[in-house]
């Protein structure tokens, strides 16, 4: 019996067929439809841009003394935007280098987690029985401590406050949370016909984590990643404020704040606003992102018109 | 549930281990290592001297052969070794300090449950009005605000500026004896500090978690049936949306901790954290690992009290 399929004139399928857009675009539209996330991503942008131009940007040397107003932190004025702190220096000039700081800390302790984590949870959920099970329980462990505590005693230990060793420090320390996110993405992926054709095919362990399983649990992970930038830049901050971390005289946001409490910092209360006030904005706006990454690359809602 | 009980304790003993080789790795692995308790000395030691001392503390013996040395000492003796600086017993040093940050914390978890939860009752039930945003945003700006930074602000508008608390320590050094009025004012501050950066993660988790069970359909039941809306929200809405949050105490622990150990640094507060700083500064790895230890330690028992917290106010989990 041949059923009869009316044959469509290519115009009305045009017409009645949704465009087709690419996954990227897709979640691009429904990003930019949020505008927390948009808000987000232009503060991360400009911030982005401080850092990388932050020679450019000032004609003061960070780690100049300015030997006649040394002692007396000048306020904030057209001549010194931020003011300048007790040992003279231009402190606009300081929280741009101090963001190069934070941002380098917070992108590269985040990559080195993220890429651990996401190998560790991979393997632990790919291999499963005692492997994932043993595995897991070290997860457990590890997360039993707090973290910061954990970064700080390590950092003590190491002695050692180059950038290099702050963000392994940071990153070796904090991919717990990514390794079990990925291998509960992981645990669903595998039962998959996907898999197992993969498998039929006789592909390689290594081929069908790399190719086929981690690709399908990335979005997760791409907006982990995200907040874990805001949680690195805190982690360095706080490091940093109790003296473990970035050393004086390279400009931080947190170690800038290492003389809060000394009475002349106090009398000048802009050397105190301003560091934390760019904390804040910038986990904030990492958060924001996050969150619309977080909706915008969400399969249970992806597609839908609203 | 004692079934559940049971294997959930016997679970504690191997993480319980393992947390103990971490925390004895890290110093232990250390460059200089336990050894640099010869740092300290007051007078330079021949190399013949410092291997005599080391062959009696057995500091000669590789890291895991101390390692059950010291576990046998903790278990047998309830001892975690001698500070590095003063001499006196870890357990006893950390020990009085143990009620000063738990106070600190439980009077912070008093407060934030006390604003987080009707906030977010409020948000929930009242989407998109003032109050929505407003705790939307506190969660936010909460979860970005480094701890020690919010203490420096409160210290420098209410103990600098105004002086309307004092800006450290638990008591005034007039003071004699215990005084419930000049703690609480000391206490002021510090407990704000850490009540306003953990609403964050509270307020948040609780407008979700209230808002998911508003989406129910007992709940849309309940409403059909003509129960008054105070009922629905706060007899049938509020009970289930507190499970879920009782997890996140267990989850939160860590975070809490590390908040109170700023705050004990920031505003001077003789606790745990203010030790474990100083312990980290002066290199006394006995006390750094003996409070590694303690924070683990309560960090576990949160969660197992989160859990069985959990088992028995839900009575719809079984665990068999």
């Amino acid at each position: 019996m041949a059923t009869t399929q009316p044959v469509r004139p290519q115009a009305v399928l045009d017409q009645e067929m949704p465009p087709h857009i690419s996954m990227t675009a897709d979640v691009w539209r429904r990003f930019a439809r949020n505008r927390l996330a948009l808000v987000g991503l232009a503060m991360v942008g400009l911030l982005v841009v401080c850092a990388v131009f932050a020679n450019h940007l000032s004609s003061y040397d960070p780690n100049n003394l300015d030997m006649s107003i040394v002692g007396t932190p000048q306020p904030p004025s057209w001549q010194h935007l931020f003011g300048t702190d007790a040992d003279g220096r231009d402190y606009f000039t300081r929280m741009l280098f101090g963001a190069r700081v934070s941002l380098e800390v917070g992108f590269s302790a985040m990559l080195v987690a993220i890429t651990f984590g996401t190998i560790y949870g991979a393997i632990s959920a790919f291999y499963g029985g005692w492997v994932d099970a043993s595995m897991m329980r070290f997860v457990d462990m590890m997360l039993s401590f707090p973290t910061f505590f954990l970064i700080l005693t390590v950092e003590a230990v190491t002695n050692n406050f180059s950038i290099i060793v702050i963000m392994l420090v940071i990153g070796m320390l904090s991919w717990m949370g990514v390794s079990r996110l990925v291998r509960g993405q992981i645990l669903s992926l595998r039962e998959r016909d996907f898999v197992s054709a993969a498998r039929a095919l006789g592909a390689e362990d290594g081929r069908i984590i790399w190719r086929h399983l981690l690709p399908n649990a990335l979005a997760p992970v791409i907006v982990a990643a995200t907040l874990a930038i805001g949680d690195n830049i805190l982690t360095e901050a706080g490091l940093s404020y109790l003296g473990l971390g970035v050393q004086i005289p390279t400009p931080s946001w947190g170690n800038s704040l290492q003389k809060a409490l000394d009475p002349e910092t106090l009398a000048a209360p802009w050397l105190i606003v301003i560091p934390g006030l760019l904390i804040v904005l910038t986990v904030v706006a990492f958060n924001f992102v996050g969150e619309g990454l977080r909706d915008a690359l969400d399969p249970k809602t992806r597609g839908r018109g609203t | 549930m004692s079934n559940y009980l049971g294997r959930r304790l016997l679970g504690l003993i191997p993480l319980m281990l393992g947390i103990s080789v971490i925390s004895y790795a890290i110093m232990a692995l250390a460059p200089g290592g336990t050894g640099s308790i010869f740092l300290h000395s007051a007078r330079p030691m021949s190399p013949a001297d410092v291997l005599i001392i080391k062959q009696q503390l057995g500091l000669d013996k590789p890291w895991f052969v101390q390692y059950f040395y010291w576990l046998h000492n903790l278990v047998f003796n309830q001892s975690l070794g001698f500070s590095f600086i003063d001499g006196r017993p870890v357990m006893i040093k950390i020990l009085e300090k143990l009620p000063t940050t738990l106070q600190l914390i439980s009077l912070s978890f008093v407060c934030t449950l006390t604003i987080a939860i009707p906030a977010a009752i409020y948000a929930a039930t009242h989407k998109n009005s003032f109050v929505d945003y407003l705790t939307t945003a506190i969660s936010f700006i909460g979860y970005g605000m480094p701890t020690f930074w919010l203490g420096i602000m409160l210290l420098e508008i209410f103990a600098v500026r105004v002086h309307w608390f004092p800006s450290s320590g638990l008591s005034s050094i007039d003071s004699t004896g215990f005084n419930l009025g000049d703690r609480i004012h000391h206490l002021v501050l510090p407990v704000a500090t850490l009540t306003f950066v953990s609403l964050a993660s509270w307020m948040r988790y609780q407008r979700a978690s209230m808002l998911d069970v508003l989406d129910e359909d007992y709940i849309r039941t309940a409403a059909a049936k003509g129960l008054s809306r105070t009922t629905v929200i706060y007899k049938h809405a509020l009970r289930n949306a507190l499970l879920p949050v009782i997890t996140l105490v267990g989850l939160y622990l860590p975070a809490l901790l590390t908040g109170a150990y700023f705050t004990e640094i920031v505003f001077s507060i003789p606790g745990m954290g203010y030790l474990g700083l100083n312990a980290i500064f002066e290199r006394d790895y006995p006390t750094v690992m003996g409070i590694t230890l303690f924070s683990a330690s309560l960090v576990v028992l949160g969660n197992l009290l989160a859990d069985i917290g959990y088992a028995a106010a839900d009575p719809r989990i079984r665990y068999d």
